[in-house]
């Protein structure tokens, strides 16, 4: 009886996924120390994809994320004039590439499209908005 | 890579579980119905994102179970052709390379979609790519490797009679969700080389 009703409603970037599952075990956390470790079991499917997918993701860019990271490397991107297309700002922030090389997988036709110094400009706001995260946390210490 | 899919489906609740809160006993059920399974034409389930909706619980007669019809999202792996991703070498024939994601193993990339001048050795069992300046690069069992995802294949694997299912031979088993990829571009490949 189960219906698939829209199977693409939307894309989620590797880091969102990240957070979505730690929320869900920060849940059950939460109620093995409110009712007992009975009250929370979770089917052990779920236990088994969460652990692989937080030891996938913990190899790649979305480990070191955060928010407002996140957020200001999109409308960054937004604000230039290029005309990227969503899934290449996905991949860019799944991936962060670091150098033209890099960057010219994610993006199709890279060198027709942008100019070199507009290639420069995207890999320099891709490492400065990376970086935010290292240098706020550093400054908590 | 993931995407959100909206689903609605018949969800039990069983009287063991009414001690737990409704909303609890939902998601539970949810995750353990789609946790990890391979949804067909839609990609891997990996977990429950959200209920949108819910109706009010149906006593089944006899049972004592109430049924729910619900309205839910789930994350799903599912990439898109040409998009790229990162996994790990696991293992490599003459026929290609297998790699691996660690909640995902059906990946792999032919051997016709390697770089050119891309050659098996067969004492190392790995595969070599002579690059036009002479290099060799190699394509090392565990090294984290870049590919485009190019085609996806997905098998309705309908019930196999228990009887007959220990004379298949395990190559006849094909897994429900695949994708095939490729490494010939600059930048994809073994992500060091870069």
């Amino acid at each position: 009886m189960m219906k698939v009703l829209e199977p693409c409603e939307a894309m989620l970037s590797n880091y969102e996924v990240l957070t979505h599952i730690q929320e869900v075990k920060q849940r059950y956390r939460d109620q093995v120390a409110e009712q007992g470790p009975a009250a929370a079991m979770k089917p052990g499917n779920l236990e088994t994809v969460m652990k692989e997918i937080i030891d996938y993701l913990s190899t790649t860019a979305a480990t070191a994320q955060t928010p407002d990271a996140t957020t200001k490397l999109v409308e960054e991107l937004a604000k230039l004039p290029l005309q990227f297309e969503k899934i290449e700002v996905l991949m860019m922030l799944n991936h962060l590439p670091k150098n033209e090389t890099e960057l010219d997988v994610l993006i199709e036709e890279l060198e027709s499209r942008l100019s070199e110094e507009q290639i420069s400009e995207v890999l320099n706001i891709i490492q400065s908005t990376a970086r935010s995260k290292t240098s706020s946390s550093a400054s908590e210490v | 890579m993931f995407i959100l899919t909206r689903l609605s489906d018949l969800i039990t609740i069983q009287p063991t579980s009414f001690t737990t809160p409704t909303r609890q006993a939902l998601e539970d059920q949810i995750n353990s119905r789609y946790a990890n399974k391979v949804i067909h034409k839609v990609g891997l389930a990996i977990c429950l994102h959200d209920i949108l909706k819910s109706s009010d619980g149906l006593i089944g007669s006899g049972s004592g179970d109430v049924n729910i019809n619900v309205e839910f999202r789930l994350i799903v792996f599912r990439p898109f052709k040409g998009e790229v991703i990162t996994g790990r070498i696991a293992n490599s024939t003459p026929n290609g390379i297998h790699v691996r994601l660690d909640f995902f193993d059906e990946i792999f990339l032919p051997k016709d979609y390697l770089f050119e001048g891309s050659v098996f050795d067969h004492n190392e069992q790995v595969w070599v790519w002579r690059t036009e300046d002479g290099d060799e690069l190699f394509f090392d069992k565990n090294e984290a490797v870049r590919f485009r995802v190019e085609e996806e294949e997905f098998m309705d694997n309908t019930p196999v009679d228990p009887a007959l299912r220990d004379s298949l031979a395990d190559a006849d088993m094909k897994p429900p969700y695949k994708l095939i990829g490729s490494c010939y571009q600059s930048g994809l490949g073994v992500v060091a080389w870069w």
